[in-house]
C-alpha cells in the first residue's frame, strides 16, 4: 500500500514536472522582451575576481544603475566565479548559464585572443557570445622608477632595466620581451611577483625598475609620482596617443609585420572589460540590454558615482565588442602562431 | 610631530565614538562574530557580503562597520576549532592542536575563554603597537625584500622540525608532500600547469579551505561516528562558566607569553607577502620552543599552545593593516575587501594615509581595538554554552556540522573540485591520524610551499645567491631558523643514543597495517616525481628538488619501521599514548619518561575499539560523505542538506521523527537562507536541473 502511494506520488511529480517543462518554455517565447524583464526580478552578474577587485566595484556600479534603465528594474546580483583566470566563468556562461537572458559575465579582455591562439580548457567560441558592451577603456603603459636613469625608449635601448612580472599569462611579463625583439630595449623581467601592486612596492624598494600596466591602474594609484617625477612613463600601448605627452609605442615601430603582432597584442586588451551574455539569447532581449548598457553608460549619475571611486567612464558598445570579435578572428595564422606568448607555459 | 600624532589618535577616537558609527561598528562585530562561528565560512564572506553597503558611508563608518566583522571572525573562529575539531581556516588549524584535546578531557570551556581573553589581549596590543609604530613603518616596510620574505618563510618552514613531534622523518616527509602540494597548479615562472591532472579546478592551485577542513574536520567528525560517543567522555562534567574564568586567568599568569605571540602576529603582520595564514603556527612553534615543558604537553590540551595561536591570530590584524593602508598590498583575502572599500571610497593606499589621512588610518586602529573589546565581551557573554555541544549525541551533531563543512568547502572557489579536495584531504588527514603521522607539518608546507618558491626565483634572479643571502636581515633570521633547527636536531640525536645507537636494532622485515600509508605516500609522490622531470627546467627546479627530499625521507622512514625491531611495549608520555612512534622504532627500546618529544598531533581516542571495527565504521563514514556527494550533483546541495540529515539520524541513531524532522528542516532553511540568499552563492548544475530545467526556479540550488 505504502509503496503504491510513494509510486503515485512519484507519477504525480513527475508528471507535473514534465508539464512544467513543456509549457513554461512555451510562454517564455510568447513574451515580448519588455514583458520578460518587468516581470524577472534578479539578474546574476558573474565576476571571476572576488570583493574589493576591480572586476567587483565595476559590476556593482554597472548593475546598480543598469538596473534603473531595464524595465521591472531587475536586482542585479553580483556573483564571484573564480578559476583560472576568468576561464571557468566564461565556460560557464557559454555552456551552462541560462540563456533566457538573466546572466552576465565580466570575462578577462584577452581570453578571445588566447582561445584563438589555441588556449587549453577553453569550451567556448568567442565570436559567439552575446556581447554587451564594456564600460572602460584598456590603454596601457609602460612605467619607470625616475630614479633608475631610465627617462625614454633610448634610455632603455642603452641599459638593462629590470622589470616586474605576474607571471606568463599577465601582461607586465609578456609586453617587454616583445618590446626587447621589436624595439631593441633591453628589459629584463623579473617574474613572480603576486600582483601589480606588489610590483610597485618592488619598485619603490628598488628591487626591480618599472613595470607595463594597465594606464587605468597607473593613473589611479601613482598619479602623485608620476606629478612629482618620481616615476616616468614610458610609452602608452594604443596605436594613437592617449596621453598628450607620452608617446606610443606604434610610433617607434617600423615594420609590417611587427605592426601587425604588435596589433594583434594589443587587440587582446581593447576588449576593455567586456560584459558577455551566452549565445543564444533571444535577439530582442539581447538589443534591450545593449540598450540599457548604453544608457547606463550615459547616465550622469552613474559617471558620478564611477568618478567618486576615481573609475572613468569609456564606453565600447556591445555591437562593436562583437565586430571586434569577428575582426580578430580573420588574423592570418602567421601572426597567431607568433603569438604564442598569449598562453600558459607561454606555448613552450 | 608628537603632537601630530596624538592629536590624530585623539581626534580618530572622538570620529569613532559618533553614536551611528559605534553602532555600525557594533553591527559589524555581532555579524563576525556569528560568521566566524560557522567552520570555512569567516570573515571573508562577510565583508564581501557587507562591502556593496558601505557605498553611501563616509570613510570611518565604512571601515568601522568591514573592520568590525574582520577583526571578530578570528574570535569567533576558535569555537568551533575547540569544540568541533573543526578549524574555519588555516590559522586556526593550530588551535585545533590544543583546543580540541581540552574538550575532549571536559575543560573546553577553559580553553574557550583562555581564546577569548588571549584574542583581546592579542587584539589590543597588536592595536597598540601599530598605533605607536605607524609613523616609523614605511622606511622599515621599503627595506623588506623579497630576500628578506623568503627567509621569513624559511623561518616559517623550519617550525617543522618542533611541529614534528618524536616523529622528525614523518614530519620532514610530510613537510615536502604539502610543499609538492602547494606547487599544483600553473607555475609563476613559465606558466606550465604542474600536476594538475588537466582539471581547471587545480590550474590556479588547491585553495587552502577544503584541504584544512578536510585534513582536522573530517577525521575528527569520523572518528566520532566511528566511536559512536558525544566528543567529551561520557559522564564529564562540563563546567563553562568557571572554566571561562580559568582560562582568562590562564591569559594573565601567561601574560608574557601573550605579549610575545601578539607582536610576533602584529610584527609579521605588517611585512607584506607574509600571509595571515602561517603566523598562527610561527606563533605555536615559538612557543613550543621556548615555554617550559612545552615540548612534553603540546598537543594533548595544554591551555599555552591555544593561547600561543590566538594571542597572534588577533594581533595580526592591527599588523595586516600596515601593509594593507600604506602601500596596497593586502596581507589576508579580508584586508583585500579593505582596499576595495578604499577604491569605492577613492582613496589612494600610500603615503598619503600616514599624513593627510593620518586622522582615517587612526580610526581604523581604534576600530579593531574597540572591536576586539567588544567581541571577547560578548564571547564571554554568550558563547560559553557552546561548549556543552560537546556533550551532544554524535548523531545530532554529526550531520548538522558535516553539512556546514560541505558548504564551507564549497566557499572556497565554488567548484565541484572542492569537494572532492575536501574528500580526498578527508582520507588523507583520516590515514595520517590513524597512523601517527603528524599532520601540522603537511598544512604548513602547504601554506608556504608557493612562498617559498616565488620568492627564491625572485631573489636569486634579482640579487643572485651570493647576493641575498648576504644581506644583514636575511643573515639574522636565517642564523634564528638554523639554530633551531641545529638545536633540535642535536636533542634528536642525544635522545636516540647518539649515531651509534641509530645504526642499531636492523632485523628482519616486519610489515604492518600502518606501513601502508608511506608505502602510499612514496607511489603518489613517485608518480608525482615522474610527472615533474618532463617539464621545463624553471618549472621543475622546485618540485624536483622537494620531490626527491621528500622520497627519500619517505623511503629511510619506510625502512626504518619495517626493519627495526619494534618496542616492547608502547611508551606513554603525557595524555598521548604513541604506540608505534618512531623513537622507539629508532631505538629499539622504550622512551625515558617525560624527556622524550610527545606525538604532535591529536591522539587518537579509539584505542579501545579493534582495528576491524574502526576501518569499518570509517569507510561507513566516508560512504556517506560520498552519498552527500552523489545526492549533490542528483539534486542539488540545499535539498540533499534534509533528506541526509534525516537519513543520518534515523539510521545511524534511530533518532525520533519528532526531534528529526524539525532539525532537518531547521538546517535546511538556515543554508537556504545564508548561503543562497545572502551570499549568493553559485550552486553547480543538477542532474535533474539538467533534466528538468524549469525546475531551477522552484528549488534551490538544483
Amino acid at each position: 500500500m505504502r509503496a503504491k502511494l510513494s509510486n503515485r506520488l512519484r507519477d504525480g511529480i513527475l508528471g507535473l514536472a514534465c508539464a512544467a517543462g513543456l509549457i513554461l518554455p512555451a510562454l517564455a517565447q510568447a513574451e515580448s522582451a519588455q514583458d520578460f524583464y518587468s516581470h524577472t526580478r534578479t539578474i546574476n552578474f558573474y565576476i571571476a575576481l572576488g570583493p574589493g577587485s576591480g572586476d567587483d566595484v565595476w559590476a556593482r556600479l554597472v548593475g546598480k544603475y543598469m538596473s534603473l534603465h531595464m524595465p521591472g528594474k531587475p536586482t542585479f546580483v553580483v556573483t564571484e566565479m573564480p578559476g583560472a583566470g576568468s576561464l571557468v566563468l566564461a565556460n560557464y556562461i557559454y555552456n551552462q548559464a541560462p540563456k533566457d537572458g538573466t546572466a552576465l559575465g565580466n570575462i578577462a579582455p584577452s581570453l578571445p585572443a588566447q582561445v584563438l591562439v589555441g588556449l587549453p580548457n577553453a569550451r567556448f567560441d568567442p565570436t559567439k557570445l552575446s556581447y554587451v558592451g564594456s564600460p572602460e577603456s584598456s590603454d596601457h603603459a609602460c612605467i619607470v622608477m625616475s630614479s633608475s636613469g631610465i627617462k625614454t625608449i633610448d634610455d632603455a635601448r642603452k641599459h638593462e632595466v629590470l622589470m616586474g612580472g605576474n607571471g606568463p599569462t599577465s601582461l607586465n611579463s609578456n609586453m617587454p620581451p616583445i618590446l626587447d625583439k621589436f624595439l631593441g630595449t633591453k628589459f629584463k623581467v623579473i617574474e613572480g611577483y603576486k600582483s601589480v601592486p606588489e610590483v610597485f612596492l618592488a619598485m619603490e624598494r628598488g628591487e626591480v625598475m618599472g613595470q607595463c600596466s594597465r594606464l587605468d591602474t597607473v593613473l589611479r594609484g601613482e598619479a602623485d609620482k608620476i606629478k612629482s617625477g618620481e616615476m616616468t612613463l614610458l610609452f602608452t600601448l594604443n596605436e594613437k596617443r592617449t596621453l598628450p605627452n607620452v608617446p606610443s609605442v606604434f610610433e617607434f615601430i617600423k615594420d609590417d609585420q611587427q605592426r601587425q603582432t604588435m596589433q594583434f597584442l594589443r587587440s587582446s586588451t581593447a576588449f576593455g572589460r567586456p560584459y558577455v551574455a551566452p549565445p543564444g539569447v533571444p535577439a530582442d532581449r539581447l538589443a534591450l540590454l545593449r540598450k540599457a548598457f548604453e544608457d547606463t553608460m550615459k547616465d550622469p549619475a552613474f559617471i558620478a558615482a564611477a568618478a567618486k571611486a576615481k573609475l572613468t567612464v569609456t564606453l565600447t558598445t556591445g555591437e562593436a565588442l562583437h565586430d571586434l570579435a569577428l575582426q580578430l578572428y580573420k588574423t592570418p595564422k602567421s601572426v597567431t602562431d607568433q603569438a604564442k606568448f598569449l598562453l600558459p607555459g607561454g606555448g613552450h | 610631530m608628537h603632537y601630530d600624532i596624538l592629536h590624530s589618535a585623539g581626534h580618530a577616537f572622538l570620529i569613532i565614538l559618533d553614536p551611528t558609527r559605534l553602532g555600525l561598528l557594533f553591527g559589524g562585530v555581532c555579524m563576525g562574530l556569528a560568521l566566524g562561528i560557522l567552520p570555512g565560512i569567516g570573515g571573508v564572506a562577510g565583508m564581501a557580503l557587507l562591502l556593496p553597503f558601505t557605498y553611501h558611508m563616509d570613510p570611518n563608518a565604512a571601515f568601522a562597520l568591514l573592520l568590525g566583522l574582520g577583526s571578530t571572525t578570528t574570535t569567533a573562529d576558535p569555537i568551533s576549532a575547540i569544540v568541533l575539531g573543526a578549524p574555519g581556516h588555516a590559522a586556526s588549524a593550530a588551535t585545533v592542536l590544543d583546543g580540541f584535546p581540552m574538550t575532549k578531557q571536559g575543560i573546553g570551556g577553559r580553553a574557550l575563554g583562555a581564546s577569548y581573553m588571549s584574542a583581546l589581549m592579542g587584539g589590543l596590543f597588536g592595536a597598540l603597537l601599530m598605533a605607536l609604530a605607524i609613523p616609523l613603518l614605511r622606511p622599515i616596510i621599503l627595506y623588506m625584500g623579497s630576500p628578506e620574505l623568503l627567509a621569513f618563510s624559511l623561518l616559517g618552514m623550519a617550525m617543522v622540525a618542533v611541529l614534528s613531534g618524536n616523529t622528525p622523518l614523518r614530519g620532514l616527509t610530510a613537510a615536502c608532500f604539502g610543499v609538492m602540494i602547494s606547487m599544483i597548479g600553473s607555475d609563476p615562472q613559465t606558466g606550465t600547469l604542474r600536476w594538475t591532472m588537466d582539471s581547471l579546478y587545480l590550474s590556479d592551485g588547491l585553495p587552502l579551505v577544503p584541504a584544512t577542513l578536510g585534513l582536522y574536520a573530517l577525521p575528527e567528525l569520523c572518528d566520532l561516528a566511528v566511536s559512536r560517543s558525544s566528543i567529551a567522555a561520557e559522564g564529564l562534567k562540563v563546567d563553562t562558566r568557571t572554566g571561562l574564568l580559568q582560562g582568562a586567568r590562564d591569559c594573565f599568569s601567561n601574560w608574557f607569553l601573550v605579549l610575545r605571540c601578539s607582536w610576533i602576529g602584529a610584527g609579521l603582520g605588517t611585512i607584506p607577502g607574509i600571509g595571515g595564514s602561517v603566523i598562527d603556527w610561527v606563533s605555536y612553534g615559538h612557543a613550543l620552543r621556548t615555554e617550559k615543558g612545552a615540548t612534553q604537553s603540546f598537543g594533548t590540551g595544554d591551555v599555552r599552545g591555544v593561547i600561543a595561536a590566538e594571542s597572534a591570530s588577533n594581533a595580526k590584524e592591527g599588523g595586516n593593516l600596515v601593509p594593507t593602508v600604506a602601500f596596497g598590498v593586502p596581507g589576508t583575502a579580508g584586508m583585500a575587501i579593505l582596499l576595495g572599500a578604499f577604491l569605492i571610497q577613492g582613496l589612494v593606499p600610500g603615503p598619503e594615509m600616514l599624513t593627510k589621512n593620518l586622522d582615517l588610518t587612526y580610526s581604523m586602529v581604534w576600530s579593531i581595538a574597540i572591536a576586539n573589546v567588544l567581541g571577547s565581551g560578548l564571547c564571554f557573554l554568550f558563547s560559553g554554552q557552546f561548549a556543552k555541544l560537546a556533550t551532544l549525541r554524535y548523531t545530532l551533531i554529526m550531520p548538522a556540522v558535516l553539512g556546514l563543512v560541505y558548504v564551507g568547502a564549497f566557499e572556497g572557489t565554488r567548484q565541484w573540485g572542492d569537494l572532492f579536495a575536501l574528500l580526498f584531504f578527508g582520507l588523507l588527514g583520516w590515514s595520517m591520524k590513524h597512523a601517527k603521522w603528524p599532520r601540522p607539518p603537511l598544512i604548513l608546507g602547504l601554506i608556504l610551499g608557493s612562498t617559498l618558491e616565488r620568492y627564491l626565483f625572485v631573489s636569486t634572479e634579482r640579487y643572485g645567491w651570493g647576493g641575498w643571502v648576504t644581506r644583514p636581515v636575511v643573515l639574522i633570521i636565517l642564523g634564528v631558523a638554523l639554530l633551531g633547527l641545529v638545536r633540535s636536531f642535536v636533542a634528536d640525536i642525544r635522545q636516540h643514543g647518539g649515531f651509534k645507537g641509530m645504526a642499531q636494532g636492523f632485523a628482519h622485515p616486519r610489515f604492518q597495517p600502518g606501513n601502508l600509508f608511506p608505502a602510499f605516500l612514496l607511489c603518489l609522490m613517485g608518480v608525482m616525481v615522474a610527472q615533474a622531470t618532463q617539464w621545463n627546467f624553471n618549472a621543475k627546479i622546485g618540485p624536483l628538488s622537494v620531490g626527491f627530499a621528500g622520497l627519500l625521507f619517505c623511503a629511510v622512514s619506510f625502512v626504518n619501521e619495517v626493519f627495526r625491531r619494534k618496542a616492547m611495549k608502547p611508551a606513554t608520555v603525557g595524555a598521548a599514548a604513541a604506540p608505534i612512534s618512531e623513537i622507539e622504532a629508532t631505538t629499539g627500546k622504550s622512551v625515558k619518561g617525560q624527556e622524550g618529544k610527545i606525538h604532535m598531533d591529536i591522539p587518537s581516542a579509539l584505542a579501545h575499539l579493534p582495528g576491524r571495527t574502526v576501518l569499518f565504521r570509517g569507510l561507513i563514514f566516508f560512504g556517506w560523505m560520498v552519498g552527500f556527494m552523489g545526492s549533490m550533483a542528483l539534486i542539488g546541495l540545499i535539498p540533499t542538506v534534509p533528506i541526509f540529515i534525516i537519513a543520518y539520524m534515523r539510521l545511524e541513531g534511530r533518532e525520533r521523527w519528532s526531534l528529526v524532522l524539525p532539525f532537518a528542516v531547521i538546517m535546511a532553511v538556515f543554508i537556504y537562507a545564508v548561503f543562497d540568499q545572502l551570499l549568493a552563492v553559485p550552486w553547480p548544475p543538477t542532474v535533474l536541473g539538467a533534466v528538468f530545467p524549469d525546475l531551477r526556479g522552484y528549488v534551490p540550488s538544483l
